[in-house]
C-alpha cells in the first residue's frame, strides 16, 4: 500500500494525543511523531532534480555549500570517458532492485561493485582498461606495469594510490592470517606473484613464470584497498588491533579486518564503485546506495558519472515474489532469479502492465544439463565401465533430446554435446553434434560393445562380476535452473530403456559438493551447468579436460594436475598431454599461439568424450523498464563479466 | 503454589541447556559446514584450495575443534552476553537478532491478540448455537482455514493485493518507509501492513481453536450442574460465562506454552514467502549454509520462550482450574 493511502492522523490528532510531548519532540527536528519517511524527499524531488551538466545537482548542492570540492578537483587528470550505450543520460533517479536473501551478494556486485583494473568492454569480447589507466606486460609475459590515474580519489575523498595496490597485495591476498588461500590468479607454478611499487601511480607485478591469462583475470579480480582505513584493523600497522577487535565483540582482528573490508556490510569502507552503500547487508530489509562523488568516469561530453542518484535493494526471501514484483514494474531491470525458461510466459504477458521490455542475454553456457560419469568412481568395476567410451556413447545415443527439448525446455535449445557455443571462435561442429542422435538401436550395440551383453530378469545388464549395473545421478538442490530435476527425471528413464539401471538422487548442494570432493569422492554421477562455451572458454575449461574440482568427471585427475602431482591420481596419456599444452597456453603471451594451443586441447576433448551433454539454450533474457535507458539489447551473460554491470550502470539513466 | 512455581522456574534452567545441546548438536549432523559453503563459492570462482589452505581457514572459524568445545565456546559466550559471531553475515549474533527479534515479537503477538479475538466469540457461538447456519458457516471457514497451507493463502493474497489494491508486495513497510528511522508515521505503515501476515498466520490457529472450544463447550453445557444452575433461574448468558466457559478455557491457557514458539517457528515459511524481516527466515538461510552460532541462537531463542510459555500456561492454568492447584498442594 503506498503512504498516501494509509490513514494519516492529522495534526491536531497529534496534538491532542502527544500534547506536550509533540511540541518538544518536534522542536528537535527529528521527531519520533512525525509522519513522513525521515531523511530524504527523493520520491517526490526525482522529477524536478533531473538535469544535466557536469555533476549531478545534488553534488552542485553540496559543493555551493562548501562541504564538497569542485568537480574539476574530484575527477583524476585523465577520467575514464564511458561511451554510453543509446545517447548521453541525465541525472537523477533510484534503480531499484531486489535481492534474494543476505546471501545474493553476486547481485549487488555484479550491479553496484564493478570496478576492477581491467573489465569486459560491453560486449565481453574484449578487455580494456578500467580503474587503470593501462597495464602492460613485458615480451615474456612474466612482468606486468600498471599504472594508475593520477589524481584519482577514494569516495572519502583521499588519493588513491600504488599505496594501494601493495596494502591490498601484500598484507591482504598475501597475509597468511588474512587469506589462508593464495589466490591462484595471482599465482602462478603454485608460487605466488611479487609486487614491487615503482612510484606513487605505477606497479610492477613479477610472477615466477610467464602467467599468459593475468590480463583477462585482472578483469574479474582485484587485490586493492583503501589502506588508510584498513590499515588501523590491520595488526601489522595498528599493534593494538586485537584490542579494538574484542572492544567489537569480535575474537580476532582478522575477524575485524573482515567485517571492516565488507563493501555491502560496512559503509564507512571507502570504494572506488560509482556507488557508495549508505545502508548496509543486515540492518533492516533494504540495501540502499547514493552516488559517490569522486567517481572516475565521464560521459562523452565530460559530465561525471554516475546519472542515477541512488540504488535500493529490497532482501526478499522468495523469488515468486520478484515474479510478482517484476510483472508489477516494480524493479527497473534484472537479469536474474527470474528469467528462467517456464517464467517467460508470464512476463510477456504482464509487459504492458509492467511496462518493460526483454533484453537478450547470449549465453556462455554451452549446455543446460551436463551428464558426468564418474572417472575415477571408487568401485573399480564401475570404473572400468565408466572410463569405457563406448558406454558413455551408448548411454548418449539412448538420450531422445528433441523430446527432452519439447517437454523440459519450453521447446527452445538445441540438442548438444559439452562442446563450444556454435558462436564460439572454437566451435567444432563434430564435437557438438557427435553422438546425439536419439537411436536405441545403436544405443545397445555401443552398450553391448563395452561388454555389458549379460542381462538380468529384469532386463537389467550385468556388471562383469554378475552385480546389476545400476548407479545413482546426483543433482544439487537448489539447483541453478529448473531443467536439472526434470531433465535428469528423463535421462535416468531413458537409460533404463536401454538396460541400465540408474537412478536420479536429489541432494543438499551442500552435501553434493561433500560428496564430490576428491578427498571424498563418492559421487556415482552427477549434474552440472556447461560452463565457459562462449568468450570465456580459455579461462574456464572445465568440461574440456580436468581442470577444476568442477570438473566432476575425475576429481583425482584434476587434483593430480592442480597439486603438480602431489596429490590425486595420474591421468591416462591423453590427457596429461592436455594439461601439459594448458599449462603451454598460461605460459604464452601471444593470443593467436594461446588459440592454437586451446584447439588442441579442445580436439583431444572430442576424442575423449569426458561428459555427457544434452541441450544448449542459446540465448536467456533479462527485463528493462520502458523508462530505463542505456542497458544494451544484447549482451553476454557470465559471471565473470558481472552481467549486467559489464554494459556501464554507471550510464544507465531514468527518463 | 509458592513452591510450585519456584519448582518450576528452577526445572527451567535445566531443560533450557539440555534442548541448546541437542540444537548444536542436531545442526552439526549434517556433512559439511560453513566452510563447505566457502569453498564450493571460492572453486566455482576458479580457486583451487589444498588441504593446508582449508585447515588454516577452519582453524580461523573454530571449526577445527570438536563439537563439545564449539559448544562450551558458545554456551560460554552467551552466558557473558555474547552470542557469537555469524560467520555469513561476518557480524554478532547479537546484533543481527536485535533486527529481526522486535518485528517477530510484535508479529507474534498481534497474530495471537488476532486469534483469540476472532476464535472465541466464534466458538462460543457455535457451541451455543450447535448446527445452526451460523455455526455451519464458521465450521466450513474453520476448516478452509485449517486445510490450506498458509505459504498457499500468503501467495494468494499477495497475488490479490497486487492485482486489485496496488499492493507492493513483500517486506513489512511500503517503498517509502523501508530505510526510514522509526516514527508514526512507520508505525502507522507498518500496521497497514501487519495484517496480510497475521492473517495468515492466524487462520490455521483461529481454526483449531474455533473447533477446541467449540468441543469442549459443548461438553459442559449439557453437564447437570449447568442444568442445576439453570433451573434456580440463572439468566442464560451470565451462566454460560460464569460457569461452563471457564472450564473449556481450559485448553486456551494450556495452549499458550506453544503458542509463543509456534508463532516464531511457524512463520518461517510465511515470512520467507511474505519476505518478512523476522527471525523466521533468518533461522531457515543460517540452518541452509550451517551458520551454526546464529542457527543454534536463534533455536535456543526459541527454546527459552517455549519454556516460558510453558511456565506461563501452567501458572495460568493453575489459577484457572482449582483442580490443577489442589493436586499441586
Amino acid at each position: 500500500m503506498t503512504p498516501s493511502d494509509t490513514p494519516r492522523p492529522s495534526r491536531r490528532d497529534l496534538l491532542v494525543w502527544g500534547g506536550g510531548a509533540f511540541a518538544t519532540a518536534s522542536l528537535s527536528g527529528c521527531s519520533f511523531l512525525s509522519t513522513d519517511p525521515s531523511g530524504k524527499k527523493a520520491a517526490a524531488g526525482d522529477a524536478a532534480q533531473k538535469a544535466k551538466g557536469k555533476e549531478a545537482p545534488m553534488l552542485a548542492q553540496l559543493v555551493k555549500e562548501g562541504k564538497l570540492p569542485k568537480v574539476g578537483q574530484r575527477l583524476p587528470k585523465t577520467p575514464l570517458v564511458v561511451q554510453p550505450a543509446e545517447k548521453v543520460g541525465i541525472y537523477g533517479g533510484t534503480f531499484r532492485a531486489v535481492l534474494v536473501n543476505a546471501a545474493d551478494t553476486s547481485w549487488l556486485g555484479r550491479t553496484m561493485g564493478y570496478e576492477a583494473l581491467m573489465r569486459f568492454d560491453p560486449t565481453g569480447r574484449k578487455v580494456i582498461p578500467n580503474i587503470a589507466e593501462s597495464v602492460t606486460p613485458n615480451d615474456s609475459g612474466d612482468e606486468f606495469t600498471i599504472k594508475l590515474r593520477e589524481g584519482m580519489k577514494w569516495s572519502d575523498g583521499k588519493p588513491f594510490t600504488a599505496d594501494d595496490l601493495e596494502f591490498g597485495f601484500n598484507d591482504w591476498l598475501l597475509n597468511a592470517d588474512l587469506s589462508p588461500v593464495v589466490p591462484d590468479w595471482i599465482s602462478s607454478v603454485g608460487k605466488p606473484a611479487k609486487l614491487t611499487k615503482v612510484n606513487d601511480v605505477t606497479v610492477k607485478v613479477t610472477f615466477p613464470q610467464p602467467n599468459g591469462l593475468f590480463l583477462s583475470k585482472l578483469a574479474y579480480n582485484t587485490f586493492f584497498a583503501p589502506k588508510h582505513y584498513l590499515q588501523k584493523f590491520h595488526k601489522k600497522y595498528n599493534p593494538d588491533a586485537d584490542k579494538l577487535a574484542k572492544q567489537a565483540k569480535l575474537t580476532a582482528w582478522t575477524d575485524l579486518y573482515g567485517s571492516k573490508n565488507d563493501h555491502w556490510g560496512n559503509p564507512e569502507l571507502p570504494t572506488l564503485c560509482a556507488w557508495v552503500t549508505k545502508n548496509p547487508l543486515g540492518i533492516g530489509s533494504r540495501v540502499t546506495f547514493e552516488r559517490n562523488p569522486y567517481y572516475f568516469k565521464t560521459d562523452p561530453d565530460g559530465s561525471q558519472l554516475p546519472y542515477l542518484d541512488r540504488a535500493n535493494f529490497d532482501v526478499t526471501s522468495d523469488v515468486q515474489v520478484i515474479l510478482l514484483k517484476a510483472s508489477a514494474g516494480e524493479l527497473d531491470m534484472t537479469t536474474r532469479h527470474i528469467n528462467t525458461l517456464p517464467n517467460k510466459p508470464v512476463l510477456a504477458r504482464g509487459r504492458e502492465k509492467g511496462q518493460y521490455h526483454f533484453i537478450t542475454l547470449e549465453n556462455t553456457v554451452m549446455n543446460d544439463i551436463v551428464i558426468s560419469l564418474n572417472l575415477n568412481h571408487k568401485d573399480p568395476v564401475l570404473r572400468k565401465i565408466f572410463q569405457d567410451k563406448n558406454f558413455r556413447i551408448g548411454l548418449s545415443h539412448a538420450m531422445d533430446r528433441p523430446e527432452m527439448i519439447k517437454s523440459v525446455f519450453q521447446r527452445q535449445g538445441v540438442p548438444w554435446q559439452a562442446a563450444p557455443d556454435e558462436r564460439s571462435e572454437f566451435y567444432d561442429e563434430e564435437f557438438a553434434k557427435q553422438f546425439t542422435e536419439y537411436d536405441v538401436a545403436k544405443a545397445n550395440s555401443f552398450l553391448d560393445k563395452a561388454g555389458l551383453t549379460k542381462k538380468d530378469s529384469a532386463g537389467f545388464r550385468l556388471r562383469p562380476d554378475g552385480k546389476r549395473l545400476t548407479f545413482q545421478v546426483e543433482v544439487a538442490s537448489p539447483s541453478l535452473t529448473p531443467s536439472w530435476v526434470d531433465g535428469t527425471t528423463l535421462v535416468v528413464e531413458y537409460w533404463q530403456k536401454v538396460g541400465v539401471d540408474a537412478k536420479l538422487k536429489n541432494e543438499d548442494r551442500t552435501l553434493f559438493y561433500e560428496r564430490k570432493d576428491p578427498t571424498a569422492n563418492e559421487h556415482d554421477a552427477g549434474v552440472w551447468m556447461g560452463d565457459g562455451g562462449l568468450l570465456i572458454e580459455k579461462l574456464e575449461p572445465r568440461w574440456y579436460f580436468p581442470f577444476s574440482s568442477e570438473s566432476i568427471y575425475a576429481e583425482l585427475w584434476q587434483q593430480w594436475f592442480n597439486t603438480y602431482g602431489k596429490q590425486g591420481e595420474e591421468p591416462p596419456a591423453e590427457t596429461r598431454k592436455q594439461m601439459e599444452l594448458y599449462r603451454k597456453l598460461v605460459d604464452t603471451i601471444d593470443e593467436q599461439e594461446q588459440k592454437a594451443i586451446y584447439k588442441q586441447i579442445l580436439q583431444i576433448a572430442k576424442e575423449q568424450f569426458y561428459c555427457i551433454g544434452c541441450v544448449r539454450i542459446p540465448n536467456t533474457y533479462g527485463i528493462v523498464k520502458n523508462n530505463f535507458h542505456n542497458v544494451p539489447a544484447k549482451m553476454p551473460e557470465a559471471s565473470i563479466m558481472a552481467t549486467p554491470a559489464l554494459s556501464n550502470p554507471e550510464q544507465w539513466y531514468k527518463s | 503454589m509458592l513452591t510450585y512455581m519456584g519448582r518450576r522456574i528452577l526445572l527451567m534452567i535445566p531443560t533450557v541447556f539440555a534442548i541448546s545441546v541437542v540444537a548444536f548438536i542436531i545442526i552439526q549432523l549434517p556433512p559439511g559446514d560453513y566452510l563447505t559453503t566457502i569453498v564450493s563459492q571460492l572453486q566455482s570462482q576458479g580457486d583451487q584450495i589444498d588441504k593446508a589452505q582449508l585447515a588454516a581457514l577452519s582453524a580461523r572459524y573454530g571449526l577445527d575443534q570438536p563439537v563439545y568445545v564449539q559448544y562450551l565456546k558458545w554456551i560460554g559466550g552467551i552466558l557473558h552476553g555474547d552470542f557469537g559471531m555469524s560467520f555469513a553475515w561476518n557480524k554478532p549474533v547479537s546484533a543481527l537478532l536485535g533486527d529481526t527479534l522486535g518485528l517477530t515479537i510484535v508479529l507474534a503477538i498481534t497474530t495471537l491478540l488476532f486469534t483469540w479475538a476472532v476464535a472465541f466469540p466464534i466458538g462460543v457461538y457455535s457451541a451455543v448455537r450447535q448446527y445452526s447456519v451460523g455455526d455451519y458457516v464458521a465450521t466450513t471457514l474453520g476448516f478452509l482455514g485449517l486445510a490450506v497451507p498458509n505459504f498457499l493463502i500468503a501467495l494468494v493474497l499477495m497475488w490479490v493485493g497486487l492485482n486489485y489494491f496496488g499492493l507492493s508486495v513483500g517486506g513489512l513497510n511500503s517503498q517509502d518507509y523501508v530505510d526510514s528511522a522509526w516514527n508514526l508515521g512507520k508505525v502507522i505503515d507498518l500496521l497497514a501492513h501487519l495484517w496480510v501476515p497475521v492473517v495468515v498466520i492466524g487462520t490455521a490457529g483461529t481454526a483449531g481453536l474455533v473447533r477446541v472450544l467449540r468441543a469442549n463447550l459443548l461438553d459442559e453445557l449439557h453437564k447437570p450442574y449447568v442444568v442445576a444452575a439453570r433451573a434456580r433461574g440463572m439468566p442464560e448468558r451470565r451462566l454460560t460465562v460464569k460457569y461452563p466457559l471457564r472450564v473449556a478455557l481450559n485448553p486456551f491457557v494450556s495452549t499458550i506454552g506453544w503458542v509463543l514458539p509456534g508463532l516464531v517457528s511457524g512463520e518461517v515459511i510465511v515470512a520467507q514467502v511474505l519476505s518478512l524481516p523476522t527471525t523466521g527466515p533468518l533461522l531457515l538461510n543460517a540452518l541452509k549454509s550451517q551458520d551454526m552460532y546464529l542457527a543454534g541462537s536463534v533455536i535456543l531463542i526459541v527454546s527459552v520462550l517455549t519454556v516460558i510459555g510453558t511456565l506461563i500456561s501452567d501458572i495460568a492454568l493453575a489459577w484457572l482450574d482449582p483442580r490443577v492447584r489442589l493436586s499441586h498442594r
